[in-house]
């Protein structure tokens, strides 16, 4: 299922954010060093306007980098970052119309759920104290229980909490299903579903539960080693990989030439995923191979294992 | 205004804000009458010309620790979240400048009519010295509400400069802020040794007044040149 791109109320709200129909949030040539560690290299992007895009990629990406700097919680040592148009860091323009919910957030001690609710409307105009409170009932947020003492769902259920009802205009969701049963993860999807259809926004999503998280995505991000390996709508990155299976011979004569994503061995036979669309006539022609679709969650995973690779593999004379 | 949803942040937690600063206050009062009982029973009621219940410091330091706990606090885990929130750092700063002020008013407030209240029954009708005492301006109210707001406002101060030392530095940097301020107060100590017995003999409780301010405007200041660029991890 994708999600309209243009849902009714979306236009209009953000005449003051930059030319219409610009991107929501745009990286441009961005690096940030973290001590010895280059968390992102040139990186240059952007995300659609009150859509949900899905920041995927390996542990170590770079994944929380970027979107601390473009929640303004971090600066970048090259580039800029612009979110509504605005550079977000100290930002009092925008920075009230973002809300990053970090998966090690912090609370004070002592903070418990009927802090938040008091607390967070003062900095989210748009928050709805009813759904609040449907979200409170629905992902049974303790009331009494500190913050601090939370379990890791516990911890992710406010964060949701926080990230849904303060309807912020830029909302980034940093893994918000960790520790999360898959019943609480369900209403999470249906109520951000939900409620981004009554109330569009730039919604950003780091996650690596993939194929649960697909049907609510329209664009996905892959870093992988700070660097941008696919930056596109969904529909377009289903079509960009497919997968040959066949005996050895046949599949590294039908591959060859082509960036090898995957390659896996059984025997005398071979499953391989490469770059390549639906209509490569040239590949999808053959007889003596199968060639089948591969998902989101494979083609991230594929382009992890590929990025491990100190150069883009290709099958000829490889022999993973 | 983010700045006054700061402030409203910091003050959420009502029984800590509030409610705790009674408690310790309540705590020492106790503990001083519990002395003060002892004493008079085991002098037989006329404990003797060297006991002088005005050099009792509970009241003074029964609070400090809390203070700067709370202003620690205040901006190693709330920063964080106001951050998250939507805060500038320039209004995190503003707004927990809020909070503390008023925190500095109440508490001064609370202990200012607690004072009254002893001038006013004789010392708890018993001659006992909780507030009324030298280090706290030995029973002037205007003395005294002076003493305890800057008092206040400068450990809150010096809390929220250790903390925005730890938010930008981690570890390293309160180490490193308490071993230059060690060495500061050094350096001043030596500079002016020579003349400490003339500044002694002509001391004045307005000096302390400004010394706090100054103090305080140089930490505020510190805080807020630390946060500025600080990182949210």
């Amino acid at each position: 299922m994708t999600i309209p791109t243009t849902r009714s109320g979306a236009q209009g709200e953000h005449h003051q954010d930059g030319p219409a129909g610009a991107p929501g949030i745009e990286v441009r040539g961005v690096s940030r060093r973290l001590g010895r560690t280059l968390a992102l290299d040139e990186v240059e992007l952007s995300f659609p306007r009150d859509a949900v895009s899905g920041l995927l990629g390996r542990n170590g990406a770079g994944k929380t980098t970027l979107m601390s700097l473009i929640a303004g919680h971090d600066r970048p040592d090259a580039g800029e970052v612009r979110v509504l148009g605005h550079r977000p860091f100290e930002n009092a323009a925008v920075l009230p119309r973002i809300c990053l919910i970090r998966d090690n957030q912090r609370y004070p001690d002592d903070f418990r759920l009927k802090h938040v609710l008091r607390v967070v409307p003062a900095f989210h105009e748009r928050w709805d104290a009813q759904l609040a409170e449907r979200i409170v009932d629905a992902l049974r947020i303790p009331s009494r229980t500190p913050i601090a003492k939370f379990s890791r769902g516990q911890l992710s259920s406010v964060a949701i909490l926080i990230g849904l009802a303060a309807r912020a205009p830029v909302t980034i969701f940093d893994e918000p299903y960790l520790g999360l049963d898959a019943t609480a993860r369900r209403i999470f999807y249906d109520l951000l579903l939900a409620d981004i259809s009554e109330h569009p926004r730039t919604v950003l999503v780091s996650t690596h539960l993939i194929d649960e998280m697909e049907p609510l995505l329209e664009h996905v991000v892959v870093l992988d080693h700070g660097r941008v390996l696919l930056n596109t709508n969904v529909e377009a990155a289903r079509g960009r990989a497919l997968t040959v299976n066949g005996t050895a011979s046949a599949v590294e004569d039908a591959v060859r030439g082509r960036r090898v994503l995957r390659s896996q061995s059984l025997g005398g036979l071979r499953s391989v995923t490469v770059e390549a669309s639906a209509d490569d006539v040239a590949l999808t022609a053959r007889r003596d191979v199968e060639i089948s679709p591969v998902s989101l969650q494979d083609l991230v995973a594929a382009y992890g294992a590929a990025g491990a690779e100190p150069e883009p593999a290709l099958l000829e004379g490889a022999s993973r | 205004m983010t700045a006054l949803a700061v402030t409203r942040l910091h003050l959420a937690r009502r029984g800590t804000m509030l409610v705790t600063p009674l408690g310790l206050i309540a705590v020492a009062g106790a503990i001083t009458i519990l002395i003060s009982v002892i004493v008079l029973r085991a002098t037989g009621g006329a404990p003797g010309p060297d006991y002088d219940p005005r050099w009792n410091q509970a009241m003074a330091w029964t609070l400090p620790g809390f203070l700067v706990y709370l202003s620690v606090a205040a901006v190693a885990t709330t920063f964080p979240l106001g951050m998250s929130l939507g805060s500038t750092r320039r209004s995190f700063v503003a707004g927990t400048q809020l909070a503390q002020l008023a925190l500095a008013a109440y508490i001064t407030a609370v202990m200012t009519l607690l004072l009254l209240a002893e001038l006013a029954t004789g010392h708890w009708f018993a001659g006992i010295h909780a507030f009324d005492v030298y280090t706290l301006g030995a029973g002037n109210p205007l003395v005294f509400a002076a003493i305890v707001f800057l008092g206040t406002l400068t450990l809150f101060s010096m809390g929220s400069l250790f903390g925005s030392a730890y938010v930008r530095y981690r570890a390293l940097g309160p180490l490193c802020l308490s071993v230059g301020l060690g060495l500061l107060l050094a350096l001043i100590a030596l500079a002016i040794g020579p003349s400490l017995g003339p500044l002694f003999a002509s001391f004045q409780l307005w000096w302390l007044a400004v010394a706090a301010g100054i103090v305080i405007v140089l930490a505020q200041a510190g805080t807020y040149a630390l946060l500025r660029r600080a990182a949210v991890r």
